[in-house]
């Protein structure tokens, strides 16, 4: 398995920092940014538990019953348009996964990691470029309109620390103090006070691109595993005890902000627990079943996350913006060929199997994914059969209703920065200020700081 | 930091599976040996005087001290105490007078709850009924909970203001669970319990050590009982659901908000 550089996966940091000191600790930057919606400040803290205490104390909804209204409220206010977000976590190498074969550099850059001519689809929009093999099924949705491209999608004065560059693209914006999400600032302002389901983290933590400053949101592994068991408690006992958790959930707080934090958290499982209640698997049954078929993979959850996803849509839950981590480890320095084309492989797939699932179910009119990384690499390949930090990277739009037209140019090898890198040709900034507008209907202004100074791409068909 | 981290070269361990990382050793092999600048002073600096160059570093002191602090306070302390928690700690740079005084401060008993880190729950939750550590779950539990200890999220460490969120709470769900687990009641104790639901409350109670509930807490749990036992339509059920509710109990108490807090 290639190695990813130290400072790469925050979960894995510490260990790694103390395997391989020996080959020279990360360079970490001071003033590096923490992930948004960690280090809350007093005041927005508090700001944040108001919020919540309104939906403590704002009436029946509150509830565990409010599982019927919740459902009402959102059929009521019609079908609602879902971004989900995906990242390729570590800096995903565009210049594989959008090989330029045409270009004479690209053999003499990359004299052991380019890939063959022979290998891969062309790119029908420029005639430059390929797609990785492992990418065949974004090919294939590309061929079909369903996919724009963002070959060098980044912004200017680029940070290759993964820490800020990551922060960075998770806020919406080039400042290392923001603590609430671009997703999250969206809910705060359009979202509901009683709706955890509305800002999705289909993992076990919440992504940080989806932390609000008033809003619940919501972090599960999947729509059938938020289940509370208790050893030796079960038929009407047992549902009285899950209605109790809603109950602990309306316990007045005095004002105290740790209380009113566990009291809100009670309460917003609750209401989850209470919307995922249809997943739940029965005797043996699964909790869902797919119109399509998924990659199987063992070790990897994401297809079944996405299916999952498919299925919640399909049953009308409230949920607005999603958000989960892609298969694989694209921080490669070492050994990149292999580690690559599985993550790649897997990703994709996944896609094509989820656009499928959507079409089956009617659905794909009103979801969109978004694929990100927070930069591309360089573009000379290291000493490692790796490639290292870099600038701009690749970035992709999929769904049924996206324009499938290249969003910025591939900005070729000629012309690199300083460090060697691609230059960005499209701005993550602008980018999200389009969706915000064109796919969610919201004030751009309001939620990316200086939107209007970004060129905003058209995005739909 | 990236002087300080070549004066930190040089380690190296092997993998073994099961333990993990083992032999951790220092060899001078692999050691970045030329000169470094940290903190406006320049040599040849190694591990140790890496450790050395921040405990000399003049914040070193007041930040240490009031990081220390909001582990245990969640309000700032006032400047008495910050001043006096420093020279405490500058005398000698030792780490446990300061938690001393840290735990024998007014601020600790008084003033606002924080929530509990999901080591500090799990710990707690043991305690309180004498068990041990005499499992590998809690590491796989706590992970859950959002708190693998040895594995932060990232090099600042766990934010103690963001435990809690849907996912987290089904962790410490988890948790509570386990740890009363071996306890649980069954059909055959069922005789023995009461059927009052106040009782029922003071029962489960008693099993978590008598922690101090508001009251508020309580009268949701009494409702809780009220309900179940209220389901009853039957003898046997009547006698069955004690053990039922007495369990639902045991969990809720050790989710509620209370005991979430401290």
């Amino acid at each position: 398995m290639a190695r990813c550089c130290n400072e790469h996966s925050r979960t894995d940091l510490m260990r790694r920092v103390a395997a391989e000191a020996g080959r020279g600790l990360p360079a970490i930057e001071a003033g590096m940014p923490m992930p948004a919606g960690t280090g809350l400040d007093r005041r927005s803290f508090l700001a944040r538990s108001a919020g919540l205490a309104l939906a403590v104390y704002g009436g029946s909804s509150l509830l565990p019953r409010a599982f019927e209204e919740g459902i009402a409220a959102a059929a009521a206010a019609g079908p609602q348009r879902v971004l989900v977000s995906v990242f390729l976590d570590g800096g995903a190498d565009s210049l594989s996964m959008l090989f330029p074969s045409g270009d004479p550099l690209y053999r003499r850059l990359r004299p052991r990691l380019s890939l063959p001519a022979s290998t891969g689809v062309p790119f029908a929009e420029d005639d430059r470029l390929r797609w990785h093999p492992s990418l065949a099924a974004l090919a294939t949705l590309h061929q079909e309109g369903k996919v724009s491209v963002l070959p060098g999608v980044g912004y200017t004065g680029p940070d290759q620390s993964h820490f800020t560059s990551r922060h960075f693209w998770e806020v919406g914006a080039t400042n290392e103090k923001l603590r609430t999400g671009w997703l999250g600032r969206y809910l705060d302002r359009t979202g509901s006070p009683d709706n955890p389901l509305q800002g999705l983290s289909l993992e076990s933590r919440l992504q940080p691109a989806l932390a609000t400053a008033t809003m619940p949101v919501s972090a599960i592994d999947g729509p059938d595993r938020y289940s509370f068991s208790t050893r030796n408690v079960w038929g009407d006992v047992q549902t009285r005890l899950l209605e109790a958790i809603g109950s602990l959930g309306a316990i007045p707080t005095g004002g105290d902000a740790a209380l009113v934090q566990a009291t809100s958290v009670a309460r917003q499982a609750a209401r989850l627990r209470e919307q995922l209640l249809p997943f739940t698997p029965k005797d043996d049954a699964p909790g869902f079943t797919s119109p399509v078929a998924y990659p199987q993979d063992e070790d990897d959850d994401f297809p079944r996350r996405l299916s999952g996803l498919a299925a919640m849509l399909g049953s009308g839950l409230p949920v607005r913006v999603v958000a989960l981590t892609a298969p694989g480890m694209y921080d490669t320095h070492d050994d990149q060929p292999q580690e690559l084309a599985n993550g790649l492989k897997l990703t994709a797939e996944s896609l094509l199997a989820f656009q499928r699932d959507l079409e089956a179910r009617g659905l794909a009119d009103r979801v969109l994914v978004h694929v990100w990384s927070e930069f591309g690499r360089r573009a000379k390949e290291n000493g490692s059969n790796g490639t290292d930090h870099g600038a701009a990277g690749a970035g992709f739009l999929i769904g049924s209703r996206v324009l499938g037209q290249m969003i910025g140019e591939f900005p070729g090898l000629a012309k690199l920065d300083d460090d060697g890198n691609l230059r960005a040709t499209s701005d993550f900034r602008g980018l999200y200020s389009s969706l915000l507008e064109q796919w969610l209907g919201a004030d751009a202004e309001a939620i990316i700081p200086g939107a209007r100074s970004f060129a905003l791409p058209k995005l739909l068909k | 930091m990236r002087e300080q981290a070549r004066a930190l070269t040089g380690f190296d361990n092997d993998w073994k599976r099961g333990p993990g990382h083992v032999n951790f050793r220092f060899d001078r092999k692999r050691h970045d040996e030329g000169g470094k600048r940290v903190f406006g002073k320049s040599g040849p600096f190694d591990w140790q005087d890496a450790v050395q160059l921040c405990l000399k570093h003049p914040q070193h002191p007041s930040f240490f001290v009031d990081k220390l602090w909001r582990y245990f306070v969640p309000t700032t302390p006032d400047t008495p105490t910050r001043r006096s928690l420093e020279s405490l700690y500058r005398k000698d740079f030792q780490i446990r007078p300061v938690i001393e005084a840290i735990l024998l401060h007014p601020a600790l008993h008084a003033g606002p709850r924080m929530v509990k880190p999901p080591a500090v729950y799990t710990a707690g939750l043991l305690r309180a009924i004498g068990r041990g550590v005499d499992t590998q779950a809690w590491s796989w539990l706590s992970s859950m909970s959002g708190q693998r200890l040895f594995m932060p999220p990232n090099v600042s460490g766990w934010d103690d203001e963001r435990w809690l969120d849907t996912a987290t709470f089904r962790g410490r769900w988890e948790v509570a669970n386990h740890v009363s687990r071996p306890f649980s009641l069954t059909e055959k104790q069922a005789a023995a319990l009461p059927s009052e639901p106040q009782a029922l409350v003071d029962g489960a109670l008693t099993f978590w050590g008598s922690p101090t509930l508001r009251p508020e807490t309580r009268a949701a749990l009494v409702g809780f009982a009220t309900k179940a036992m209220g389901d009853a339509d039957a003898n046997w059920k009547r006698r069955s659901y004690r053990f039922l509710v007495a369990n639902g109990l045991r969990q809720l108490i050790a989710v509620s908000p209370d005991l979430q807090t401290s």
